[in-house]
């Protein structure tokens, strides 16, 4: 028997997705796998995915594998590979959990008596106001005097039978949906209804207790419900929802029930509540009608509000009575964001969310705006910005993320996960869809880059001293003549019908690539022999990510089209540093002055002869690195989708002289901190210093009241990007108010507050189309408003000696008259930007 | 504001303290109103003020002492205010001093 002993990685626990893929890796050993939880002693079959998410297994967990069989040594250096390479990774990024319990404060709108708020937790953001519609429970209760019953072994058939069509049903509708979030739940649920631990659970329990199949299923779910519902981890409590819902799938089809699948009408637009929805439920709801979502049950890891955070529709959860409490038809306001349901809303709540909506769509709105925009400097200098993905889903999100290329498409997830290589068919309608999908953009696909830090079972290569250094990416290509001649044709064939180019991994030598462009030209004669379509002027690339190709580029601009530079490998090598060693991985840093030099030495090299160069490792995402690639004149640069926005506007108000002279200082400094300081203070001098643009002067305003006007004053904030927490914001004002109000006279009144919520030091005006009263005592309405908003670390900076400056000059009649009167939003910037003092 | 020169026919030399709690604006407004509106009665004053950039314009005790009268427009309480011990001292509201200064000027007599 081979032992490894591990600690549990996954932030999550072991829950269904994880364990799935465990199972799955597993499964294609012969020997036995046992997986130990050293701090509970809960023991589980590695081949039953149910087993191992009822040993809850928590983060840091000490935990052992014991394998024995006849090939546990294989088996054991699989597994190993699996826990340390592709297992830490297969858990999907997902929102902490939000403990029920602690609550976020209210805004100011919401805090008035009398009010109707249900508060739960925040599982999918944005705001929905439509009637309530109650959904029934879809529970697998027996009917009265019970499920039909025969002999224990007939039992067992219609069991095996159910679980097999159920199977099959789930299989047909994962054939149906595309590839993502969705797919992923269904292929979670497919692991536990065929789970042989879960059917045998309950094939034993028929025979023990003589019982029906669909109480035998019952009994089962229940056990591991009660193993789930005890863990420490609120994320595996909810699984719980999942093992119901494919119980009650199981037993609908056996008995014939309406069940889950038979999905309620949604006729007009509603918020749906219930006590909890299963993943298939929602599948199965007609989306067109549902505005938002209450549930009594689940919290924001259900696998419900991972399905409502992927197709937007707002969720509240968690609270427990919402079924008693409300009745269809009932008018309700889901606020997902904050966690709370309001019903009833009085005129005044739903003026405050009508306000809020139209705040948000703004703000999604112009950060699409951004990320829409071409990347390229103030002065006209031109810099493609991509993306980095690895699968179709993951092409269209950049594209429609502001991406103006595919820069790196990896290929290596399709590989993985799998026990036999995906083909060449496969690949190719992949690579298409991926190619159509870029409407004529560039799509650059590398091929398999594996080995070293990222094995694959399918190939068995054998565990390495020191894979970095070892067989890995084109090195391994000639030992495997189908694989590579497989992708090679998929990639051509894809060109035929987009702007899809080649590239190369780990290039280290001229004969490489030559070797490459021969085979290139001879799948292409097979492909014209066989009469099938590809690009014969298809672009292929290199990879610069070993430091020797970087010195011979001008062979190797004689054989490819274009480079890009692969920054975390190559700063690795070239630094002989190991990122995930903690000992030495402060010195791994892209912004060595050495580093900096040798990618100038890069770029110039490829432009020099005249070819293309990017770049697509993490540094290319990296904000303060951008005006270094501008200094360059490097082509192309390719990051993560979410990144697109900040990357753009950060280059579009660059010009390209000033980064030309910001990389030559910088690589002239002594250390990396000098580097990122001057990237620093760059940045912050890019940023500007203005208080007041046009965008956060509103020159007119429906606000009806004194709360109403404050609140919008914060909205134009946070619309601007100047404030982090528009709540905090307006209590800091408010704080203020409440001590005196701010009220100056003649209609004006200067409300302002000092609030680490504020991110940078900000007026805002607004003016009210009609005046609002502004104290108790005070006999002069108001109509004219200015925020001022500091940030509470500013401490004796320039901004509050102009603020300062300009609360003198408010006092002066003359100068409150002109912008009162001032006539457009730029008038009113420039009056309240001119520092001098006018008396 | 010059404070040394003597102040017009009968004019009084003031001197005053601004300060509100979160000391961005109000402090100085009051000091601008002050300073506007004893300019227009033929006083002379000093103001000193309490804000967000610490104490500026600061008041020396031979300042103080020379002084008719000292004026604070204060929400919160005076910092050094031992240096106003022997003098006499009318305290107002930023509020007042912002928008009735007129009526606090009226009291100097």
């Amino acid at each position: 028997m081979v032992e490894i002993p591990f600690v549990f990685p996954l932030k999550n626990g072991m829950h269904a997705r994880p364990a799935s893929r465990f199972r799955e890796v597993a499964d294609s050993y012969r020997s036995a796998i046992t997986f130990v939880n050293r701090r509970t002693g809960a023991r589980a079959n590695g081949k039953s995915t149910l087993a191992l998410v009822a040993t809850v297994t928590l983060a840091g967990d000490p935990c052992v594998l014991e394998i024995e069989g006849d090939d546990e040594g294989e088996a054991s250096r699989g597994m190993e590979r699996f826990l340390a390479g592709e297992f830490p990774a297969c858990d999907e990024e997902l929102a902490p959990p939000e403990v029920p319990g602690a609550l976020q404060g209210l805004p100011r709108a919401l805090r008035g008596g009398g009010l109707r708020i249900e508060r739960g937790i925040a599982s999918s953001g944005g705001i929905a106001r439509a009637p309530a519609l109650l959904l029934g429970r879809n529970s697998p209760a027996p009917p009265p005097g019970g499920w039909p019953k025969g002999s224990d072994e007939e039992e067992v058939t219609r069991l095996r039978a159910a679980v097999g069509q159920t199977e099959a049903g789930m299989r047909s509708r994962m054939a149906s949906v595309p590839r993502g979030v969705e797919q992923d739940i269904l292929k979670a649920h497919l692991s536990i209804a065929t789970d042989p631990e879960f059917t045998g659970h309950a094939e034993e329990t028929i025979r023990r207790e003589h019982s029906a199949a669909g109480d035998a299923l019952l009994v089962t779910a229940r056990r591991y419900a009660e193993t789930l519902s005890s863990s420490a981890s609120v994320y595996l409590r909810e699984r719980v929802l999942d093992i119901e819902d494919v119980v009650s799938r199981i037993i609908a089809t056996m008995y014939g029930l309406g069940g889950p699948g038979a999905a309620p009408q949604i006729p007009r637009d509603s918020v749906c509540v219930a006590d909890a929805l299963a993943p298939s439920d929602f599948i199965a709801l007609d989306r067109r009608h549902l505005r938002g979502l209450v549930l009594a049950r689940g919290g924001a890891t259900s696998h419900t509000a991972i399905l409502a955070r992927a197709f937007g529709i707002p969720c509240v959860s968690g609270i427990a009575d919402i079924c008693s409490t409300i009745r269809s038809g009932e008018d309700m306001i889901v606020d997902g964001g904050r966690g709370l349901v309001v019903l009833a809303p009085p005129d005044a709540v739903a003026r405050f969310y009508e306000r809020e909506a139209r705040n948000l769509s703004e703000i999604r709105r112009s950060l699409r705006e951004h990320a829409e925009l071409p990347g390229v400097s103030a002065d006209g200098m031109r810099i493609e910005i991509g993306a980095n993905a690895a699968s179709v889903d993951e092409v269209s999100a950049a594209f429609s993320g502001g991406a103006e290329g595919i820069g790196l498409f990896r290929t290596e997830m399709l590989f993985m996960g799998r026990d036999v290589p995906p083909g060449e068919e496969e690949q190719y309608a992949l690579y298409a869809e991926a190619a159509r999908n870029a409407r004529g953009k560039s799509v650059i696909i590398r091929t398999l880059d594996i080995g070293g830090d990222k094995p694959l079972p399918s190939l068995h290569i054998p565990p390495e001293e020191n894979p970095f250094l070892g067989y890995r990416a084109i090195r391994l290509y000639a030992a495997y003549p189908a694989l590579i001649n497989a992708q090679l044709r998929a990639i051509l064939r894809a060109s035929a019908h987009g702007n899809v180019k080649i590239m190369f991994p780990m290039v280290s030598a001229l004969h490489e690539v030559k070797a490459m462009k021969a085979l290139i030209a001879r799948l292409m004669n097979d492909l014209d022999a066989e009469g099938l379509a590809y690009n014969r002027d298809i672009e292929t690339g290199i990879m610069v990510e070993i430091p020797s190709a970087a010195f011979i580029l001008d062979q190797l601009c004689a054989e490819v089209d274009f480079f890009s530079i692969g920054s975390n490998d190559l700063a690795q090598y070239f630094l002989a540093v190991d990122r995930t060693n903690r000992s030495v991985a402060s010195l791994y840093t892209p912004f060595h002055p050495s580093f900096l030099r040798f990618l100038k030495q890069i770029v110039d090299g490829v432009h020099a002869h005249g070819k293309w160069v990017g770049l697509c490792g993490e540094m290319g995402g990296n904000v303060l690195a951008a005006p270094l690639f501008l200094g360059y004149g490097i082509d192309e640069i390719s990051l993560s989708t979410s990144l697109i926005g900040a990357v753009k506007s950060v280059v579009r108000r660059c010009s390209a002289g000033d980064c030309e002279a910001l990389l030559s200082s910088a690589m002239a400094m002594e250390s990396p901190d000098a580097v990122e300081a001057a990237l620093k203070d760059f940045a912050a001098r890019l940023r500007g210093t203005a208080l007041v643009t046009a965008d956060t002067v509103r020159l007119s305003s429906q606000c009806l009241s004194k709360e109403e006007a404050i609140r919008e004053l914060v909205d134009i904030l946070q619309a601007a990007g100047r404030v982090d927490d528009p709540d905090a914001v307006e209590d800091a004002v408010w704080l203020r108010e409440q001590t005196e109000p701010t009220g100056m006279g003649h209609g004006v009144a200067i409300p302002h507050c000092k609030s680490p919520a504020v991110s940078v030091n900000s007026i805002a005006v607004l003016r009210l189309d009609a005046p609002v009263a502004w104290s108790a005592s005070e006999e002069d309405p108001v109509h004219f408003l200015i925020l001022i908003a500091v940030a509470a670390s500013a401490q004796g900076e320039e901004h509050l000696k102009i603020i300062a400056g300009l609360a003198r000059r408010l006092v002066h009649e003359d100068f409150r008259r002109a912008l009162m009167t001032a006539t457009g939003p730029g008038a009113i910037v420039d009056l309240l930007e001119r520092r001098e003092h006018a008396t | 504001m010059v404070f040394h020169e003597t102040a017009e026919g009968d004019g009084m030399n003031i001197v005053a303290v601004t300060a509100c709690p979160t000391g961005i604006a109000h402090t100085y407004m009051a000091a601008e109103q002050l300073e506007k509106t004893a300019k227009k009665h033929g006083h002379a004053i000093k103001v000193e003020t309490q804000g967000s950039m610490g104490i500026e314009n600061e008041l020396t005790q031979e300042e103080i002492g020379a002084a008719d009268l000292a004026i604070f427009a204060v929400g919160i309480p005076v910092r050094n205010a031992e240096r106003f011990a022997n003098i006499r001292v009318l305290e107002v509201s930023v509020q007042d001093a912002i928008k009735n200064p007129e009526s606090i000027f009226a009291k100097l007599g």
